[in-house]
């Protein structure tokens, strides 16, 4: 039942005609997302949902500010429209989780199960970006947001061993890399989006069915079952954007587009700074590969529901260069 | 003037929301504040076209939704953790 109020929440938002519904819209938003997240007989949980909820209000009021302000235009000179600009983005900003008001992020993930995180990572990143879509004014302020959102979770993502806690500083780079987007063409903003979108489900998919939150769960992890092991592998490869796979392609549309437009520097420095997650991915990567100890007490076997995962990892995986293929045909 | 009152209201609720260090059911408090601040600005805004106050109480609704949900933390955090404490949440670092 909350899952549809959340849904029509963001659409809601999405769809308003003026600043004051698209606020109601990420109310309805929060206020649907507060009991999927919450449970009373679990202390993770709870003290999830309660810091979710205080920062999430924290943004609320801050944007609502921006915009009571805003509509009282008998102020309204240019730089302190763009200063409210300024107020109304950085509360957007700290509703997904974009790095200078990243802070949350983690601690908030640690604590939720693998279905209410696929939502935080997804779908609740839908509303804040495209309102800041409609918003967005290009400044100085979005470039430090864009490489600060690379530098930290490139750099905070290393000393990690729980596999959340390393999907949110890898969804911290994925922003970034969508605010970037907005600055030089929009469209682009909707495939890496949706690419994001169906990686991480197939990431957190096979992680949930195994029940796995450590690294040091993974090398006993998939070992009788090697499609999903490779499958696996082939997802955080993806992810992290190398070229036979799905994740290369809005990396290459985004680069594209910036460099001309002429922001020959910034797309230089996402490049190298990303890096650093692919480094991480490669750690887990090698965690599931290599790793094969023959003297396991707890050996774990655990059925996957074959076809959904192996479609749904197919497509993920092969789907580039069955685009590709397309085009000869049309 | 009225204008300048809310925003230094605001303001005001903002630093009493960050500096709250013992108690969660404060920070609530403070939240209401802010709401309300913002309410006031709300009845400036509209109080320009000619009194047509309708929204505001649209407004007022959403605001006492999310106090509400507020409180019901509150109270779910009591019952897991004992008290509403801030130095009780150590879980998830």
């Amino acid at each position: 039942m909350f899952f549809s109020s959340l849904l029509t929440g963001s659409l809601i938002s999405i769809s308003a005609s003026s600043w004051m519904g698209m606020w109601m819209g990420l109310e309805i938003n929060l206020l649907s997302i507060i009991p999927l997240m919450n449970s009373n007989k679990n202390l993770f949980s709870s003290e999830a949902s309660l810091k979710y909820f205080v920062t999430q209000t924290l943004a609320s009021t801050i944007l609502l500010f921006s915009i009571v302000i805003m509509s009282n235009n008998i102020f309204m000179v240019n730089q302190i429209k763009s200063n409210l600009l300024l107020i109304f983005s950085s509360a957007l900003l700290t509703k997904i989780g974009a790095a200078p008001f990243h802070f949350w992020f983690p601690e908030i993930v640690e604590g939720l199960s693998w279905f209410n995180c696929m939502i935080l990572f997804t779908w609740q990143k839908v509303a804040p970006m495209i309102i800041m879509m409609y918003n967005i004014e290009f400044s100085e302020f979005s470039l430090f947001t864009v490489i600060s959102s690379m530098l930290i979770s490139g750099v905070m993502g290393l000393n990690q061993t729980s596999i959340r806690k390393i999907l949110t500083y890898s969804s911290i780079n994925h922003i970034g890399w969508m605010i970037s987007t907005m600055i030089a063409m929009e469209t682009i903003w909707l495939y890496y989006f949706l690419i994001y979108t169906v990686i991480s489900l197939n990431i957190i998919m096979i992680f949930s069915i195994l029940n796995i939150f450590y690294l040091k769960q993974l090398f006993i992890s998939m070992n009788n079952n090697f499609i999903m092991k490779f499958f696996f592998v082939f997802n955080f490869l993806s992810l992290g954007g190398l070229p036979p796979f799905m994740g290369f392609f809005p990396k290459w549309m985004t680069v594209q587009n910036l460099v001309e437009s002429n922001f020959l520097l910034l797309s230089l420095m996402m490049v190298i700074l990303t890096l650093t997650t692919l480094f991480f991915y490669l750690r887990v990567m090698f965690s599931t590969l290599v790793m094969n100890m023959m003297e396991i007490n707890y050996l774990i076997d655990s059925k996957f529901n074959q076809f959904w995962t192996l479609v749904s990892n197919f497509v993920s995986i092969f789907g580039f260069l069955i685009c590709t293929l397309l085009f000869n045909f049309f | 003037m009225f204008f300048a009152f809310s925003i230094i209201m605001y303001f005001m609720g903002l630093i009493s929301f960050c500096m709250k260090r013992k108690h969660f059911l404060l920070m609530l408090l403070s939240l209401e504040f802010i709401v309300l601040s913002l309410y006031l600005n709300i009845f400036i805004y509209l109080s320009y076209f000619h009194f047509e106050y309708y929204f505001s109480m649209i407004f007022l609704t959403m605001s006492v939704c999310e106090g509400a949900l507020g409180l019901s933390l509150l109270v779910s955090m009591i019952r897991t953790h004992g008290n509403d404490y801030f130095q009780s949440f150590n879980m998830l670092w």
